[in-house]
């Protein structure tokens, strides 16, 4: 009698709301006649590791033991090739701070990491020739090349890491940053603390803003700087890359729009940078194709044009792009991908610098084109940026993948939005697992606005991580969202260490944190392991997916549950009160719901029982 | 075991035959609401297509008025749009189609790039700064007029591409309701022409539109009382937008339309069951989906700067928090306490020009702000150069003037009191000695100030349809200060601080040109940067001399007053803005961000709007200091709850 009774009452609930899919609460006895499965939900195969916490974990310098910085950006490594440990990884502090013990402006952090028997990774304790003890390490600037400043991006290969000092400055003034930044501003003299590598530069003064902008060296194993590579041109570097011919260098600015420079520096001996030349890209007029501009690049005869090679760069009418971040060389196509983050409105800047004789790509007037409006135009948009690749055939740099969701063209929307969406790529790197290829995309948003940040009701930013098979094809809706970063974050730096089955990531300045991770509220430098389980459970998702009527599957790869097909769907807990609802979606996301036993419900009324385990 | 099998049938029965109805009902109101929004999409994509072509035609020396008529139906059609396109973008809305006409900073370039505003109150300015065409003027219309365009074509595919659901139907509903209450009806969206209730009527027309799709749907009588009180709101609310700007009482206004209609549409939306925002993921929510009131303390998360959600801000927390910021341990003196500065008593400031600095033989470089309500701003700071609510902390104790320690020995500090070990193993769950951390310590004073919040003023009572004593001259003051003084474009309701409405997810600072004391004839302007010489990246001529925009609420407790304590009284403030600030006096501020033509208050306004201010009033259980602090082994237990000076 009492079942009746609840019974009764359910009718009548469901009657008064006329037909709500999802009422907000149901009697969970109701569900047994429907229900059709039970999924479990298992732990995700993906293990997360704080490994490295800015402004936490201290760091060891020559004047004793401070906290680390914070802001890491780019993440360094060189193997062990004695095979004792995965490593030496560096991170980048994009920043610039005064610091006595560290030394001003930006700089790095160095660690060791090793793996347990339990394949859990753990930071080796270390003593280094300069006798300095512990774990981990700046990397000494100011006592070898002199500092560095907002240490962005940076290129790793051979054993030997190089980092980039994005920060473009053209004062002692700027750099001295009221105070804050690099208090000493007096001249530089190149090869003062250590020879430079350039020996007709040694023993020149040059204004300390100067000696910033380069691409340097440092020794992974001894965490110092090794030099600052003055044959390269001085620039807002974002990334570079080095090629396996151990010859060949290409590097990436972050500039400022239409005038962001792709360089390439071809050395004369394999592994010695100093000597060599340098390219900058220069396209041939309404084609994709282009060809390589020889730079003067003799350090002490070539000085003024390397120490400010955009002034010779628009003579030569070098192109100039809008923003370049990261680059990385595909092993398998043997092309290079670029990511270019855009600029909401870069017209005025394409006009002073078309003004200047910098010429743009054909992608940026192809882009003009489609939106209606001259290339320089104010009206001019360029939100959601895009990755580029180089093709090293023909010289021919085109785009990739456009980032998205909106276009003024309907069809070309992700049909997947808001679950699927890319703006504002910066970092990037390939990922080589079970056979197949991945680029792996990581966002840093330039803003807001037209549906960088899907809104489903919610506010602030976040970025994400994004893998794409690179067999399928280069659209939004084939990318698989490797995690998101904490709100407020960029999700910075890519390492892929252990045959591919660990990443290391960064997420850097987040603005919110969960109350009981003090590592997600500082800079942090994590591990993800379980890669390869990952991408074959994608494989799995993608083929598992039917037409026909749809099943709940567990996810083995993250703590979502996935549907055959795309539906709107409601969960309940257990007690029957509605937790979450989805529509037009093909996953729903379960990470910070607490274990146990749960209810999907669909629109047809049929109902399944989930049990998420942790 | 069978009359459950029959009750089972029955309901399965039900439920199909329900079921196929309701797929009707659900299609066609889809249908009606896509046919809405293509409806007011194109209308806008036409008018703006149009204004730029009539904008073509105009030459030097022609009468500007020419081009009034196609703005005039422009605005119309983008306020139509604009319930939607403030909920789906309201970044978008800032940047390019209706915000502020201020400059602003490219935030990812590593250049300090300035940022042109565009827009509606763009054009608005530039249409209407002189009747007589100059040939700049001209240009500058088209080129506003043609940015607009391409905003647009991209707003369009927007509008019609999103994922709409019955929940965003609903939500941005909600969120229109409240732009219209925050900003529409004070003359925000008009900097230069002159403003009228009237621009918001198609709003409310796209409101009530939608709020019809739900018609066929609400069968339940309760549900349709529901629905056909929230559509008498809007009908009352409509019969106000005809009234004059001056004239109409915003207080009725917001009372008796706006409000219960913020808060009828939840209740529709509650009664279909549909999904609040905070079942669809777990985002950052900043408004409240479920807010009953844009007056009470549930119109927004106060977590969202704190990073904390409901259930992990605890009361252990908040009390350790209590203790932290009334213990002068955190000073490297053991004299000084978060508490010193910030007296509850004084609605957590200190009555001082500006604050004391540690040693008592100078002062800080500014006056100390209210603490109330800070929990809602995005940024911190008279320069706002904190991001998070946490990171204050640490600027304070670092600051050789505040509490001259360092992150490192305040937590050293704090360690020797097994009692603080405590508590703080309590609060975080973490077990020993690393329980205690700058973090936490961070965390925990947030999860306190985010305790301090005040909605409980006679004004937000009255507001939200208590019974409540209003004077006439509090009365008039409320709609001078959200219509012809013009307070409220940046001191916006309901916080009455630079959090900008309908998202709130953006600090506003200004600059206003405040001299270095009262004077007018021969005043000096202040000499403090503000915002230029805080975070490195917004170091630009845009924020020079730019201070955050406080919160006017307690401002009868918080005198004196600016970022440089300079003015002591009201009277004096209403007499600064009235005059038109820096500019006002006579000086040239490059950038001035608030209106320099004199306000023309007379004595009754001035004293009609100090009165409004004064019934914002309310610190009701924020003041409660702790009776006794944590004990000490050592030298440190002798110590004075709130600091010694």
């Amino acid at each position: 009698m009492k079942m009746l009774g609840l019974f009764a009452a359910s009718c009548i609930a469901v009657s008064a709301v006329s037909a709500q899919d999802f009422p907000v609460r149901i009697e969970p006895v109701t569900m047994i006649p429907y229900l059709q499965g039970r999924v479990v939900v298992p732990p995700s195969p993906l293990k997360y590791q704080n490994i490295f916490v800015g402004g936490v974990d201290s760091v060891e310098t020559d004047m004793g033991r401070t906290a680390a910085k914070q802001w890491h950006d780019y993440i360094g490594y060189a193997a062990d090739e004695t095979g004792a440990s995965l490593g030496y990884l560096i991170v980048n502090h994009e920043m610039i701070e005064a610091n006595d013990k560290i030394g001003d402006g930006g700089g790095m952090t160095m660690f060791k990491l090793g793996k347990k028997a339990d394949g859990t990774l753990e930071v080796l304790d270390q003593t280094l020739p300069d006798g300095r003890k512990g774990k981990f390490f700046n990397v000494d600037f100011k006592n070898t090349v002199g500092e560095t400043g907002m240490n962005c991006g940076g290129m790793s290969g051979f054993g030997r890491v190089w980092t980039a000092e994005e920060w473009y400055q053209s004062s002692n003034k700027g750099i001295n940053a009221e105070g804050k930044g690099f208090r000493d501003t007096s001249d530089f003299v190149i090869g003062s603390k250590q020879p430079s590598g350039f020996p007709g530069l040694d023993g020149k003064t040059i204004k300390r803003f100067q000696n910033l902008n380069w691409m340097v060296e440092i020794d992974p194993k001894t965490a110092k700087a090794v030099r600052k590579y003055y044959n390269w041109g001085r620039q807002g570097f974002e990334g570079g890359q080095v090629m396996p011919d151990g010859k060949t260098i290409f590097l990436f600015e972050d500039g400022a729009a239409g005038r962001s420079i792709l360089t390439k520096f071809v050395a004369d001996v394999a592994g010695d940078y100093t000597k060599g030349k340098t390219y900058f890209y220069k396209q041939d007029a309404g084609k994709y194709t282009g060809t390589w501009v020889e730079v003067p690049n003799n350090p002490a005869t070539d000085w003024d044009i390397l120490v400010a090679p955009h002034n010779w760069a628009k003579t030569k009418g070098i192109t100039g792009f809008t923003r370049l971040e990261w680059g990385a060389f595909n092993k398998t196509d043997g092309k290079i991908y670029i990511t270019e983050t855009g600029q909401d409105r870069p017209g005025a800047n394409y006009k002073s610098a078309l003004a200047d004789g910098w010429t743009l790509p054909q992608h940026t007037y192809d882009r003009a084109k489609e939106q209606g409006v001259a290339v320089d135009s104010s009206a001019h948009m360029d939100y959601y940026g895009r990755v580029l690749v180089l093709d090293l055939n023909d010289n021919s740099v085109r785009s990739f993948l456009e980032g998205g969701p909106y276009t003024t063209d309907a069809a070309a929307v992700p049909s997947r939005y808001p679950e699927k969406h890319l703006s504002n790529p910066d970092g990037l790197g390939f990922l080589y697992v079970n056979g197949k290829t991945f680029m792996v995309i990581e966002e840093d948003l330039n803003g807001t606005s037209f549906g960088r940040m899907p809104n489903t009701g919610m506010r602030g930013t976040n970025c994400e991580a994004w893998l794409l098979d690179m067999t399928k094809a280069p659209t939004i809706d084939n990318l698989y969202r490797l995690a998101i970063s904490p709100y407020g974050s960029e999700i910075t730096g890519f390492a892929s260490l252990d045959d591919g089955n660990t990443v290391l990531i960064n997420s850097q300045h987040p603005d919110n944190a969960t109350i009981s991770d003090a590592a997600a509220k500082n800079s942090l430098t994590f591990a993800v392991t379980g890669l390869k389980q990952l991408v074959s459970s994608i494989e799995k998702d993608n083929d598992g997916r039917t037409q026909g009527a749809v099943s709940v599957f567990p996810n083995p790869t993250s703590t979502q549950l996935n549907f055959t097909s795309e539906v709107d769907a409601a969960l309940y807990d257990a007690t029957g009160a509605r937790v979450r609802v989805v529509r037009n979606a093909t996953t729903l996301d379960i990470a910070d719901l607490a274990t146990g036993v749960y209810y999907v419900r669909f629109t047809d009324g049929t109902t399944q029982q989930v049990v998420i385990q942790r | 075991m069978q009359r459950l099998g029959v009750a089972l049938s029955s309901i399965v029965v039900i439920a199909v035959v329900v079921g196929a109805l309701a797929r009707d009902i659900h299609r066609e109101r889809k249908d009606v609401q896509r046919q809405l929004i293509e409806k007011v999409t194109r209308e806008v994509e036409r008018t703006s297509i149009r204004f730029a072509n009539v904008c073509r035609t105009t030459s030097v020396g022609d009468s500007a008025s020419l081009l009034y008529a196609s703005y005039d139906s422009l605005r119309r059609a983008y306020k139509a749009c604009e319930p939607l396109i403030e909920y789906l973008d309201p970044g978008t809305v800032t940047a390019h189609l209706n915000g502020a006409p201020l400059p602003k900073l490219d935030p990812k370039s590593t250049f300090i790039d300035i940022l042109e505003p565009e827009g509606l109150q763009v054009i608005d300015d530039a249409l209407f700064e002189s009747d007589i065409l100059t040939s700049e003027q001209i240009d500058r219309i088209r080129d506003c007029a043609d940015r607009f365009v391409t905003a647009l074509r991209m707003t369009g595919a927007m509008l019609r591409q999103a994922p709409w659901t019955d929940r965003m139907m609903l939500e941005a509903s909600r969120t229109g309701v409240m732009r219209i209450m925050a900003m529409g009806i004070t003359g925000f969206d008009r900097p230069a022409s002159e403003p009228t209730l009237d621009d918001n009527a198609p709003a409310l027309i796209t409101i009530r539109e939608i709020l019809l799709t739900y018609k066929p749907w609400c069968s339940s009588s309760q549900c349709g009382l529901t629905l056909s009180e929230a559509l008498a709101h809007v009908d009352v609310a409509q019969g106000y937008m005809k009234q004059s700007f001056e004239q109409c009482d915003r207080m009725e206004l917001i009372r008796t339309s706006l409000d219960p209609l913020y808060a009828g549409i939840a209740h529709l939306q509650k009664a279909l069951q549909i999904e609040f925002a905070d079942e669809v993921g777990n985002g950052l929510i900043v408004v409240n989906p479920r807010g009953t009131s844009m007056f009470n303390d549930e119109v927004f998360n106060p977590y969202a700067t704190t990073g904390m959600t409901s259930a992990s801000h605890t009361p252990e927390m908040v009390e350790l928090g209590r203790l932290l910021f009334f213990d002068p341990v955190l000073s490297s003196t053991n004299e000084r306490a978060c508490a010193s500065c910030h007296q509850p008593e004084l609605a957590f400031t200190d009555g001082r020009v500006k604050s004391l600095a540690l040693g008592r033989n100078s002062s800080i470089q500014r006056n100390a702000p209210t603490l109330i309500n800070s929990v809602y701003a995005r940024r911190f700071f008279y320069d706002l150069r904190a991001l998070r609510l946490n990171d204050v902390v640490a600027h304070v104790v670092t600051h050789e003037d505040e509490f001259g320690s360092s992150l490192i020995d305040m937590v050293g500090r704090l360690r020797d009191s097994k009692e603080y070990v405590a508590l703080f193993e309590r609060a975080f769950g973490v077990r020993g000695l690393e329980a205690i951390d700058a973090t936490h310590v961070g965390l925990a004073l947030g999860a306190y100030i985010s305790t301090l919040r005040s909605f409980n003023s006679r004004v937000d009572r009255y507001l939200r349809g208590e019974s409540v004593q209003i004077s006439a001259s509090e009365r008039r003051g409320m709609n001078l200060f959200m219509g012809k003084a013009a307070c409220a474009s940046c001191h916006f309701p309901p916080t009455f601080a630079g959090y900008v409405p309908p998202a709130f997810v953006e600090s506003e600072s200004e600059i206003l040109g405040v001299p270095i004391r009262v004077d007018t004839a021969d005043a000096t302007p202040d000499p403090d940067v503000g915002r230029a010489a805080g975070i490195r990246r917004e170091q630009s001529a845009i924020y020079r001399h730019s201070f955050k925009t406080p919160t006017v609420r307690n401002v009868e407790l918080t005198a004196p007053y600016f970022h440089n304590g300079a003015y002591q009284t009201l009277e004096q403030v209403v007499d600064f803005y009235a005059r038109g600030g820096g500019k006002g006096i006579g000086w040239d501020v490059p950038y001035q961000t608030l209106p320099f033509d004199n306000l023309d208050l007379t004595s009754q306004d001035r004293t009609d709007i100090i009165a409004f201010m004064r019934a914002l009033t309310d610190t009701t259980n924020l003041t409660r200091r702790p009776t006794r602090l944590p004990s000490f082994p050592k030298q440190r237990s002798a110590r004075t709850v709130g600091g010694d000076y």
